[in-house]
């Protein structure tokens, strides 16, 4: 499939803040198995919230008590009791961040695994239509920005709201008429914020989509950077690319500067709240109402009051990278199946007759551009069947079908006259063993990927599968033998020692039909009879569909299915092929013939 | 270091306006900061005392107030809200500066690194793929890089100024007690130089970890055929897990470390309270001090907190960007592999004469020939056709005429002189290229046709479009001429993409036409059409055809066969033929390649 096909990421411009709070409330689910802990958690929290609002209350003691009464002793002790409360809420805290920093990492685990689930279980068409990129991303950049806003916003909700009433029931409690005046930044507070998130969510949004339009514009010219060279368009991609920086940064600007503006000014409160302070405490010092405790009290904790409007400034950018997240994950997780097993399943245990395509109609697109036209054949158990053509032609596309990775739009496919929709597709797909050409390899060692992580099966059965292919002798000359580890897409081992691998892996599976894509790459002659050779013990009495490049395995074949444009056009035997001296004869004489001096001096 | 301050001081240079603001008004809006305590001190001791403090400021402000008709707490009241006010209005405006260069910064790096790109060669886009480009540039850029090189650097700057102006202010107070009160500062910096690596070797063992973790869900993905066909979803899925388990606990591991640390250094502040209200409770009790100052004192070791935040911050931070700076540098290296020497003027006068001689290239850094001692001749208007199997050096041959890469033996001339010596642009603007990949971009037919140049009349694009074979065809588009073709062209057909390729090449009259291989995915028909009208304008350029087309082998003034970057045979079609040849070879393979396909 080419890069073209993939779906193109929109940033929906109509993004509304309900869906949003619709991403979360799908969230809260994932927090029930957690309930508990969380609930040590706020309970630390709590305690050491209100643990740390005792040492303004210490101090104002000392001021007022030790110090002015001149008690030295009276305020050591003082002293120490806030070295050890603030160690005790320290302590408090500390063992709070860590659980919640813990019950944060276990959530995104469960969330991570959902979606990686999920995601499996996908048919092949969603694959094709999405970048594997992306759907790392979403598994991890997403869930980690959701991740730092979940231990962030847990701080949020709870922690600065209990913070902000407590300091305010400190502060009642000492001066209730001070308070009162004191209380009006709230809602001053509230309705700045009010205006700022109305005036800039949706130039956040505006930024997004043009850092997206950067990268766009740049890698479009970055791939095609020899055309551009060749036309001397240089500075004209060049402009195009700082045009759309300039457009960013405007924007950006905007942002940024309502950001600064808006927390300068909810800032600019603390100076007025303690200006306040100060002057009631000046005009009230006949009667005493405000000593310098109760003042430094009431400052220090107006002072903490906008800790948390610090706290936010700060992890806006995160706030807003976790919400589009949020909403890409749930995205994913929304996305359905589209080839459901049956309801009502057929159990299919072997193959006893054979496979049946009835008038088979295909077309990736759902719409009249078939890739296969009424294809009807048939693979009767025991034989060997081949599918010759140039590439596109539709050879590919049957593979799909059988193992049904896709279901065709009109006509039927059978096995042993069970339809395949009929069949759950685990237990058709264990009866096939899918040899391609781009043999992969998994993160793991040799066994794993012969096995495929089976533990069930034993050392036994892979070793023999392996010697019959061939591979036994190269895996055993390797550093750990079948423990070696297999490094990133199998660098370590030649090409022709992956093909070996993988009909070794197609072998261990013992399936009832092989189904082989050859690869069309050359081998050194060496190496290539080694794999005829095994690939004759792998097809050896087993039923099988093979896309055909080698000259041995058509001459091997029980019928050959000459397929051009998603259409059977000719079939039969080799030899009754090349008597007809139609078109096979012709893809014969262009794909196969220069083989034979091959074949002749292997 | 050096150079990587060298690389950032490139980009300040061009700004002396902001940095001069950031760098003179930072301590100015430190200084109205670091003044709010002081006026707390008058207030307090005021209230304390019941008298007016000795101090001149004191005394100067309630004069002041008194000329206003102010009491004196309305006076405090005023003067320390006016500060602050002004404190507020000098950070935002500096702040403002700080963002304004963190976003041109930004911009800058990216723009600059994008036009390095722009002249690099084929050796380059070899090096680095086309998604690790883009990271750089944006992720490198935009998060890491341009934020620490002014905010980051910045907020240092402020921090320390803070701390300084906050020490200056407290000895201005109490000397002694400024000892006693600043002792813990070393001991946090000493906490963040040590903890730097042991956080660095969690990290580290947490990236692992989640390149681990990205591995298997790579593996897993691009290999889902696999693994559905061999219904192995389930160990997929626990080795995911295992995967996903092991990244959480190196990343609680790594963070148990960081909250110590955070919560050790928040402690440490703490102390330094407890010392000064043990201290300077003790010379209050005594006399020494006035309540007013102690005050003061401890809001200024609170003052201290935030600095010492930022610092350690910057040095986190600093971490991240040296290696994102090495990044961006990393792309500056490669050097272009062809140059701009232009000593002749070309453009009007190009007449499309070409010959090379000897002419040999190899890739830097590698042994294979790509080019072996090639030379021939093009007289202007003739075509000439390229023949060869995959690999035999046909593209790169056509590549060195528009000067993608030049040769690394031998010469190229153009019209006698050295293609090397004619100015760039002349150079490739007379020459119309159609790739085998259409190579088309996310913009109107129009503007991909036009592809950014200007000076093109409205009769050369009809022109264009009609010898393509395409008027008909943009006429049935939504919008016409003006209808976007989606990214990489993917709302038009293959056929479409090559015939819109070739009026790119053509717009501008060249007199030199390459085309590789362009016409595969046209319909029999359509392609019969477009060679009729292509051979038609033909002779008015040189054109050098790689193909495969039989028809246009036959039509072609020479025809040269390569092999393995060297040309083995060379003719006219039907002299070529007549002998067993490999172009007869070559030729029936073709024609069979016609009839099969």
């Amino acid at each position: 499939m080419s890069s073209e096909f993939y779906e193109n990421e929109q940033i929906n411009s109509q993004e509304k803040t309900i869906r949003s709070r619709a991403a979360f409330a799908k969230l809260l689910p994932l927090l029930k198995p957690h309930r508990k802990r969380l609930l040590l958690c706020l309970l630390l929290l709590a305690g050491s919230t209100v643990l740390s609002l005792y040492w303004p209350i210490l101090l104002k003691r000392a001021l007022d008590i030790d110090i002015k009464g001149h008690d030295y002793r009276g305020l050591v002790i003082t002293a120490l009791s806030i070295g050890l409360l603030q160690a005790a809420a320290l302590a408090l805290q500390f063992v709070q961040r860590i659980k919640l920093e813990t019950i944060g990492q276990d959530v995104m685990v469960d969330l991570k695994r959902k979606l990686f689930d999920h995601t499996l279980s996908l048919d092949v068409s969603f694959f094709d239509r999405n970048p594997v990129g992306r759907l790392m991303a979403r598994i991890e950049s997403d869930t980690e920005a959701l991740r730092m806003l979940f231990t962030n916003t847990v701080v949020l909700l709870v922690g600065d709201m209990l913070l902000i009433v407590g300091i305010y029931a400190v502060m009642f409690y000492y001066s209730w008429r001070l308070t009162l005046l004191l209380l009006a930044i709230v809602p001053i507070v509230g309705l700045l914020t009010f205006i700022f998130e109305r005036k800039t969510t949706p130039r956040f949004l505006e930024v997004r989509k043009k850092i997206a339009e950067i990268t766009a514009t740049m890698t479009e010219f970055l791939h095609s950077m020899s055309i551009v060279q060749i036309f001397h368009r240089g500075a004209y991609a060049r402009q195009r690319v700082n045009y759309a920086n300039k457009l960013k940064f405007v924007d950006d600007k905007y942002v940024n500067i309502a950001v600064i503006l808006f927390f300068n000014t909810v800032f600019l409160l603390e100076p007025v709240g303690i200006g306040v302070v100060l002057f009631f405490g000046m005009v009230w010092v006949k009667s005493g109402a405000l000593t310098v405790g109760t003042i430094s009290l009431f400052i220090i904790l107006i002072w903490r009051s906008f800790e948390p409007i610090w706290r936010v400034s700060e992890q806006l950018s995160t706030i807003q990278k976790a919400i589009a997240g949020a909403k890409r994950i749930f995205a994913l997780l929304s996305e359905e199946q589209k080839l459901p097993d049956p309801i009502r399943p057929v159990h299919w245990g072997k193959l006893e007759k054979g496979i049946c395509f009835d008038h088979v109609w295909f077309s990736y697109t759902g719409d009249d551009n078939y890739a296969l036209k009424d294809v009807t054949f048939e693979i009767p158990v025991g034989k060997r069947v081949a599918l010759a053509g140039v590439t596109g032609g539709g050879k590919s596309t049957v593979i799909n079908l059988i193992l049904r990775f896709y279901d065709p739009q009109k006509g039927r496919i059978t096995v042993d006259e069970i339809a395949l929709p009929d069949i759950p597709k685990a237990e058709l797909r264990r009866r096939f063993a899918l040899v391609l050409q781009d043999i992969l390899l998994f993160p793991g060692d040799v066994r794993d990927n012969l096995g495929l992580e089976s533990e069930v099966l034993p050392d036994e059965k892979i070793v023999t599968a392996a010697r019959t292919v061939e591979a036994d002798r190269f895996i055993r000359r390797l550093p750990q033998g079948y423990r070696t580890e297999v490094s990133e897409k199998g660098a370590n081992f030649s090409r022709g020692e992956r093909q070996l691998l993988s009909f070794a892996r197609a072998l261990v599976a013992d399936p009832d039909v092989l189904i082989l894509d050859e690869a069309t790459s050359s081998v050194d002659p060496e190496t290539e009879r080694t794999i005829q050779a095994s690939l004759k013990k792998l097809m050896a009495r087993r039923t099988s569909l093979i896309i055909a490049h080698r000259l041995s395995t058509i001459l091997d074949v029980d019928e050959i299915l000459v397929i051009r444009n998603g259409e059977i056009i000719e079939r039969g035997t080799h030899t009754e092929l090349i008597l007809m001296n139609g078109y096979y004869s012709k893809l014969f004489h262009l794909q196969f013939k220069t083989q034979m001096g091959v074949v002749a001096n292997a | 270091m050096r150079k990587k301050i060298q690389w950032l001081w490139r980009y300040y240079r061009k700004y002396p306006y902001v940095v001069a603001v950031l760098l003179v008004f930072t301590p100015i809006q430190t200084v109205f900061q670091v003044s709010i305590p002081r006026l707390i001190q008058f207030a307090v001791d005021y209230i304390e005392s019941g008298e007016i403090p000795t101090n001149v400021t004191a005394l100067w402000l309630i004069i002041f107030g008194h000329k206003l008709g102010l009491s004196t707490p309305a006076t405090f009241m005023l003067a320390l809200v006016s500060v602050g006010f002004i404190a507020a209005v000098l950070y935002a405006f500096v702040q403002s500066h700080r963002a304004w260069m963190n976003l041109r910064l930004e911009w800058l790096f990216r723009q600059n690194a994008f036009d390095g790109i722009t002249c690099k060669g084929p050796d380059f886009f070899n090096s680095f793929r086309t998604g690790d480009l883009v990271t750089r540039m944006t992720d490198d850029v935009a998060e890491k890089l341009s934020w620490f090189a002014c905010s980051g650097i910045f907020r240092l700057y402020e921090a320390l100024l803070m701390v300084t102006f906050t020490i200056a202010m407290m000895l201005t107070i109490d000397p002694l007690l400024t000892l006693w009160s600043a002792g813990p500062l070393p001991i946090l910096i000493l906490i963040f130089f040590r903890s730097a690596t042991l956080l660095d070797k969690r990290y580290d063992h947490l990236q692992k970890r989640i390149s681990a973790f990205n591995d298997v869900m790579e593996a897993c993905f691009s290999g889902i055929r696999v693994v559905k066909s061999y219904v192995k979803e389930k160990a997929q899925k626990a080795k995911f897990h295992k995967a996903v388990t092991e990244r959480r606990d190196a990343e609680i591991f790594a963070i148990k470390a960081g909250t110590v640390v955070d919560s050790l250094y928040v402690y440490i502040w703490q102390i330094g309270v407890i010392i000064v209200l043990l201290a300077g409770g003790y010379m209050v009790i005594n006399a020494n001090l006035s309540l007013g100052k102690l005050v003061a004192f401890i809001f200024y070791v609170v003052y201290l907190v935030f600095p010492m935040f930022n610092i350690g911050q910057f040095l986190v931070k600093s971490r991240q960007s040296a290696v994102s700076i090495d990044r961006l540098v990393e792309l500056e290296q490669m050097s272009p592999m062809v140059s701009d020497d232009s000593s002749v003027a070309g453009d009007g006068s190009i007449k499309g004469n070409l010959s090379f001689e000897n002419v040999r290239f190899t890739f830097p850094g590698s042994d294979r020939k790509i080019i072996d001692d090639i030379s021939f001749t093009i007289k202007a208007g003739q075509t000439v056709a390229l023949v060869g199997k995959v690999g035999s050096g046909k593209t790169w041959l056509v590549n060195m005429i528009p000067r993608l890469v030049d040769p690394t033996g031998g010469m190229i001339k153009l019209d006698g002189h050295d293609l090397r010596r004619f100015k760039l642009e002349d150079l490739r603007c007379s020459i119309g290229y159609v790739p085998q990949e259409p190579a088309l971009f996310s913009d109107t037919v129009r503007n991909n046709i036009l592809f950014g140049r200007e000076n093109v009349s409205e009769a050369a694009l009809e022109w264009a479009i009609e010898v393509s074979q395409l008027r008909d065809e943009i006429a049935t588009f939504p919008q016409g001429i003006e209808t976007p073709i989606g990214t990489r062209g993917m709302a038009i057909s293959g056929g479409q993409k090559q015939r819109l390729a070739l009026a790119r090449a053509l717009v501008r009259r060249p007199k030199i036409l390459i085309l590789d291989d362009c016409t595969s995915a046209l319909d029999s028909h359509t392609e019969a059409a477009l060679w009729y009208r292509l051979q038609e304008v033909m002779p008015d350029m040189t054109a050098i055809l790689i193909t495969h087309r039989p028809d246009a082998l036959e039509r072609a003034d020479a025809i040269y066969v390569l092999d393995a970057g060297k040309i083995v045979e060379s003719g006219r079609h039907f002299d070529l033929f007549e002998q067993n040849t490999l172009y007869a070879r070559i030729y029936k393979r073709y024609h069979l390649e016609e009839e099969v396909s």
